[in-house]
């Protein structure tokens, strides 16, 4: 029975049913992800180890008849910024290859193995999270699979591009300024940006502590729900997880019905032709005619880089000073240049934050869900130094996160949809919703899923191609012993 | 009358300034880093500054933009 073009449910249905166990399927991608990682580079350990364990655990709960999770037996992998005990948390950097493997697992990663899934491994990144094209000088850049010339989108990359190219049919990411909503939209997967402060990230590498959230990554709605459900509950970091669940996702209801949508407009002028015509395709099928304008985006565009920058900074303070040549050259001048900037910005860029908040907020008294484009473009080209939008010449690693950006500064939830166009690389359009609502979103994305004026694109490479196999180079980890 | 925003940018400028009359001088950025333990590496020196540059432009675009007190900077509640 092949899994390897299921989707995480079909899986685990497949598995509580007996017709396959999670011990073959765990083996079944992990056979897959060895042929296949090295023409993506998604994956910078392989966790052979702890997979094998998850599925040992699941197999034995099927045959007892225990209790089972919602994603028994289905494969997932996370950003390696998430600590997974016995695992390094490199972080996409060198310097953190020398600390000590990690002692726990991070509180998305428990949750996600009392939900039954199967851990096969930890994905590339961009350096500390710190741009958004997936990059790294250290680990070699993670390769679009629709154009492996092309960059996946950062800095959850490996993540976006994993389940892109059928490695995994989930994966987990982090979002500070974009980064699981422009590496979703470029790799033409669904991801889910849940509101700041809904989900634990204790045991995530930080970035950014004002914006830093987790969330997953799926080839459907569906999928995406169940994941983002798994991860629910009270954190016991400072940054505590909320609790209460409101209005929790229902994957019955199919249509938008009274649901208010409406267009948002700002940075049109940096917005090309192909995203322009991807937002006009979802807001058209969703009988969405109305506009509105995001107040002071570039003022909120602009907060959110001093705010990085200053935090960024000061999480590596200690390294900036001892060994500041082993960060890759762009994190390492923007975290520099956070260390040396006046608490004075830093203060003034958290005041206007409130404010942007309160704004928003009084724009969601009319309408329920936003529209918005997930990048400025499509996919640039690996090692492209610029863009042109609008005229002008701007680097894809700082500008193509320019529509998120503003939206992390908010904190507000955000389903990312997958827009494909024919002989076009993937686009992807954000639908923002009013704090802690993430059923909305998901609302508006099953019924667009359903319509089918959305789906996620995945490349399966099948089974057979052993070329790969033979130029693997992924790091295998043992993992829990 | 000199507004704040004008400020950030005059420190930001000043800071290129001072390379371009000598990259190893000892001014304004170095000041800085020195103060919170840093060294700049005088080979890395010119993208340190574009980035807080670019910092500086953008701190420009906020620091003038009318707030009221009740939208302080955020107080850590016991």
């Amino acid at each position: 029975m092949n899994m390897l073009d299921a989707d995480a449910l079909t899986i685990a249905d497949a598995v509580r049913r007996k017709r396959i166990s999670a011990t073959e399927v765990a083996q079944m991608f992990l056979q897959h992800i060895r042929r296949q990682n090295p023409k993506f580079n998604c994956f910078t350990f392989v966790t052979e180890d702890i997979a094998m364990a998850d599925a040992k655990s699941v197999d034995a709960a099927v045959a007892g008849n225990g209790v089972l999770g919602p994603l028994c037996g289905v494969p997932y992998a996370v950003k390696n910024s998430f600590d997974v005990h016995g695992v390094q948390t490199l972080a996409g950097s060198r310097i953190n290859a020398e600390r000590p493997p990690a002692p726990r697992d991070a509180a998305a990663v428990e949750r996600m193995r009392k939900a039954g899934a199967l851990l096969l491994g930890t994905l590339n990144m961009e350096e500390y999270a710190y741009g958004f094209t997936s990059e790294n000088a250290h680990y070699g850049a993670v390769r679009n699979p629709h154009d492996i010339s092309k960059v996946a989108g950062g800095s959850s990359g490996g993540s976006a591009a994993a389940v892109a190219a059928g490695l995994v049919p989930l994966a987990l990411g982090s979002d500070t300024g974009g980064s699981i909503r422009l590496p979703a939209a470029l790799c033409g997967v669904f991801g889910l940006k849940p509101t700041f402060g809904r989900l634990n990230r204790d045991g995530c590498f930080p970035l950014a502590a004002s914006f830093d959230t987790v969330g997953p990554f799926a080839r459907n709605v569906d999928d995406l729900a169940v994941a983002y459900q798994a991860m629910l509950g009270v954190g016991a970091d400072l940054h505590r997880a909320r609790p209460a669940i409101e209005h929790a996702p229902h994957s019955g209801r199919r249509e938008v019905g009274n649901v208010r949508v409406a267009t948002a407009e700002y940075f049109d002028e940096y917005l090309d032709d192909d995203a322009r015509s991807a937002m006009a395709h979802v807001a058209q099928a969703l009988g969405s005619t109305r506009s509105v304008t995001i107040p002071e985006a570039g003022r909120a565009r602009a907060a959110h880089v001093l705010i990085t920058a200053a935090e960024g900074a000061a999480v590596h303070l200690a390294s900036l000073r001892t060994r500041p040549m082993d960060f890759e050259p762009p994190t390492r001048d923007r975290l520099l240049a956070g260390a040396i900037s006046p608490a004075t910005w830093y203060l003034q860029a958290q005041r206007f934050r409130r404010w942007f908040c309160n704004e928003l907020a009084k724009m969601f008294e009319d309408v329920d869900v936003i529209l918005a484009p997930a990048s400025p473009c499509a996919a640039t080209q690996i090692g492209a130094e610029s863009m042109n939008l609008g005229g002008r010449e701007l680097n894809p690693r700082a500008y193509m996160g320019m529509f998120t950006q503003p939206i992390s500064v908010a904190g507000l939830p955000v389903l990312t949809i997958p827009v494909l166009r024919e002989g076009k690389m993937p686009l992807g359009v954000q639908i923002i919703a009013p704090p802690f609502r993430e059923d909305l979103c998901l609302r508006v994305g099953w019924a667009l899923g359903w319509s089918g004026a959305v789906h996620a694109k995945i490349v399966s490479c099948g089974m057979t191609d052993t070329s790969a196999a033979r130029s693997h180079q992924v790091g295998h980890q043992s993992g829990k012993s | 009358v000199i507004t704040v925003a004008a400020l950030c940018e005059q420190l930001a400028g000043d800071v290129m300034k001072a390379l371009q009359v000598d990259p190893s001088s000892d001014e304004v950025i170095d000041r800085i880093a020195h103060a919170v333990g840093l060294a700049i590496p005088p080979d890395v020196r010119t993208g340190v500054v574009l980035a807080f540059d670019g910092l500086g432009k953008a701190a420009a675009e906020i620091m003038d933009f009318p707030l009221f007190d009740a939208e302080s900077a955020p107080v850590i509640a016991p």
